[in-house]
């Protein structure tokens, strides 16, 4: 009998062990940041982290950061005045200076693996969501899987005032769990062993899904400088549009949605030899698929400058149909 | 005596508390989805005269086969208007054309037909047919969904569970995130059995779209999806049926419907119905007004259903009447 009490303390102390929580204690690496005079609608708070390895702390990029003072408020509760040491545009982040002895604070291990590998997986989002944990109180805590990874392109990305739009090819993961909200840009997205595996990013609006998105920046493509596949678009000259590339002649914008249906082609074109006909509706270039009069118009054009060989696929009724067309300007 | 039992064998104790905490919980909802993901398609509609967008996304389930044949259910969602041209993405690379061989107005629902002339491709396509994947033995409130959608090619996934059962059955409500991501994906429990086909559905003033990220979404329970498939193969597009006439009543959840006005050669009109006649019973079961626009909701135009009803106190007879069309939006 002697022995149950033992027993039970042991039980109690593995009990206690195994619910030690690594996502509570990543907490303590995650900053409210705090922006002077917020006025309406516009947040005058938002989220930073500390990241193993980075001196400055990471955040999302938005119009708080034009603020004459940045105060920063710590795991251990002390404010600290932050200042914006370097700006990412192209994928929407900052790095922060807290000054002083902020190398001795807690930082989060990076969890660089790959988006797909995610995808199922729980996360925890830790934010200054609503602002709502005031002075030394630690940051919002919320539990979700990871939804799906995808890009800035497919999710049709709108931009914000105040933020830059997202490179197209940008990877994003999408998130089963409420983090659009007030005040959590730039919050740490962990891992169960509460590693930092993606940033909130600032709050878009996605047209794929209608309405505003959970989503993060996932850590690699942050601390990689963002992979080749970050890169913005080469934006285009609107001089090099070409009215008939390759001889093809798309049906008029009535509409600023147009589908790019082709209506007329020319006469001994390239377009016409390759074995494209009036009607067919334009579906992909090279691979990326275009919905719009406008977008079908670019990528031909610059396929025409390119001078390479495109493959264009189109819809002929319900058949589809892919062909190729070399890369001289039709007639 | 079992205590001693629990001092010699204290390191399993521990072991599986230790275990059962920090072990992958989540590896139920990583591993149900695979299985179900794979085997789903993602369409992509162009041209559609939808408010802002040119194009849609959506996901798809390949229900069955005829040769080089396949036929592909879906959601509405993208669909209201036909869009200029339907891409189908399967499998390994399998890219083609589709055309649009019904849809189903009541409960939301399409079907896509492609046709696959090469050989390899058609084994691939068959190794994906809805067939292989079981559907859930039981659907209960507070059970586990997962919603699995691959609207943008690659798969996504949602959690929560069961919230309802809606309809008589025919919707399963969820708070797993249900959104153009999913929509025509499939909604499953654990074991990657399926509950039903995630779908839009409208909820009092709001539209399917617009309950994105309130808590609240819906899939067509899976022995629904088959027979209406079924039915729109039959019978062509089928659209909501409607009484064409407006009806009241003074506490709608409590009492019957009372006939106000009718549309001239509308359903009630034609089946001899006048205004002031209170409904009873609609295909024998007693209703409410409330009742009554919930059933008829979910019934289409060309069906007939038995009206019983009383006119001016006297005693109760029944009629057959085909529903009509909604012509105006009184009518619904």
């Amino acid at each position: 009998m002697i022995g149950v009490p033992v027993n039970t303390t042991l039980l109690l102390l593995a009990a206690t062990a195994a619910t030690a929580s690594p996502m509570r204690d990543a907490t303590r690496a995650v900053i409210k940041l705090y922006g002077a005079g917020g006025y309406a609608r516009v947040e005058a708070y938002q989220t930073a982290v500390l990241i193993e390895g980075h001196p400055y702390a990471l955040t999302a990029e938005t119009t708080l950061l034009d603020s004459d003072t940045l105060v920063a408020v710590t795991g251990d509760g002390l404010r600290r005045e932050a200042t914006v040491a370097r700006i990412d545009r192209r994928l929407g982040i900052a790095w922060l200076d807290l000054g002083p002895g902020s190398d001795q604070l807690p930082r989060l291990a990076a969890n660089q693996s790959q988006s797909e590998a995610l995808l199922g997986e729980t996360v925890g989002v830790i934010s200054n969501a609503f602002g709502v944990a005031a002075g030394g109180e630690r940051p919002t805590v919320q539990a979700g899987i990871v939804m799906a990874s995808s890009t800035a392109d497919a999710l049709q990305l709108e931009t914000v005032s105040g933020a830059s739009p997202l490179p197209g090819r940008t990877p994003l993961l999408l998130l089963d769990v409420v983090c659009s909200n007030p005040g959590a840009a730039g919050g740490a997205v962990v891992d169960r062993e509460g590693r930092l595996i993606a940033l909130v990013g600032a709050e878009r609006r996605s047209a794929a899904t209608g309405g505003w998105l959970n989503y993060a920046i996932p850590i690699d493509i942050v601390l990689n400088g963002g992979s080749p596949q970050a890169s913005p678009d080469e934006p285009l000259p609107s001089s090099s549009i070409v009215r008939d590339p390759f001889g093809i002649i798309l049906a008029p914008p009535i509409t600023e949605k147009m589908p790019p249906y082709i209506t007329h082609l020319r006469a001994g074109s390239v377009a016409l030899a390759a074995g494209l006909m009036p009607d067919d509706l334009i579906v992909a270039i090279d691979g990326g698929s275009v919905s719009t009069r406008r977008d079908a118009l670019r990528a031909l054009s610059r396929a025409v400058a390119a001078e390479n060989v495109v493959r264009i696929e189109v819809l002929r009724g319900d058949e589809l149909l892919s062909l190729r067309l070399p890369g001289e300007p039709g007639q | 005596m079992k205590l001693n039992c629990v001092k010699r064998r204290w390191p399993a104790f521990v072991a599986v508390i230790f275990f059962s905490n920090s072990a992958r919980a989540d590896w139920p909802i990583a591993a149900a989805a695979p299985p179900v993901s794979e085997r789903l398609v993602t369409l992509r509609y162009t041209g559609v005269a939808d408010g802002n967008r040119s194009n849609v996304q959506a996901t798809g389930i390949i229900l069955s086969q005829a040769a080089g044949r396949f036929e592909i259910v879906t959601s509405l969602h993208g669909l209201g208007s036909e869009p200029a041209g339907i891409l189908v993405l399967a499998g390994e690379g399998v890219r083609v054309g589709g055309s649009l061989a019904g849809r189903d107005f009541t409960l939301g629902l399409a079907l896509i037909e492609i046709n696959i002339a090469e050989e390899n491709a058609r084994t691939a396509l068959a190794g994906l047919l809805f067939s292989r994947i079981g559907v859930a033995r039981q659907t209960l409130p507070g059970q586990t969904a997962v919603a699995i959608g691959r609207s943008l090619g690659d798969p996504s996934l949602s959690v929560g569970v069961v919230s309802g059962i809606r309809g008589d059955g025919v919707f399963v409500q969820t708070d797993a995130s249900v959104s153009p991501l999913n929509y025509g994906g499939v909604l499953g429990d654990l074991s990657g059995d399926v509950y039903g086909l995630l779908a839009p559905r409208a909820v009092g003033p709001l539209s399917g779209a617009d309950l994105y990220d309130s808590g609240i979404g819906f899939a067509v329970a899976w022995p629904n999806v088959v027979e209406r498939t079924a039915k729109l193969r039959e019978k062509g597009d089928l659209y909501p049926g409607s009484l064409n006439a407006e009806f009241a009543s003074e506490d709608p959840l409590r009492a019957p419907a009372v006939l106000e006005s009718m549309s001239k050669e509308g359903a009630a009109t034609l089946a001899g119905l006048r205004e002031g006649d209170t409904i009873t019973r609609l295909n024998g079961r007693v209703c409410t007004a409330f009742q009554l626009r919930r059933r008829l909701a979910l019934l289409d135009a060309g069906d007939t259903v038995s009206i019983t009803y009383t006119r001016a106190g006297g005693r109760p007879k029944t009629v057959e009447l085909t529903l009509g069309r909604i012509t105006t939006p009184a009518d619904r």
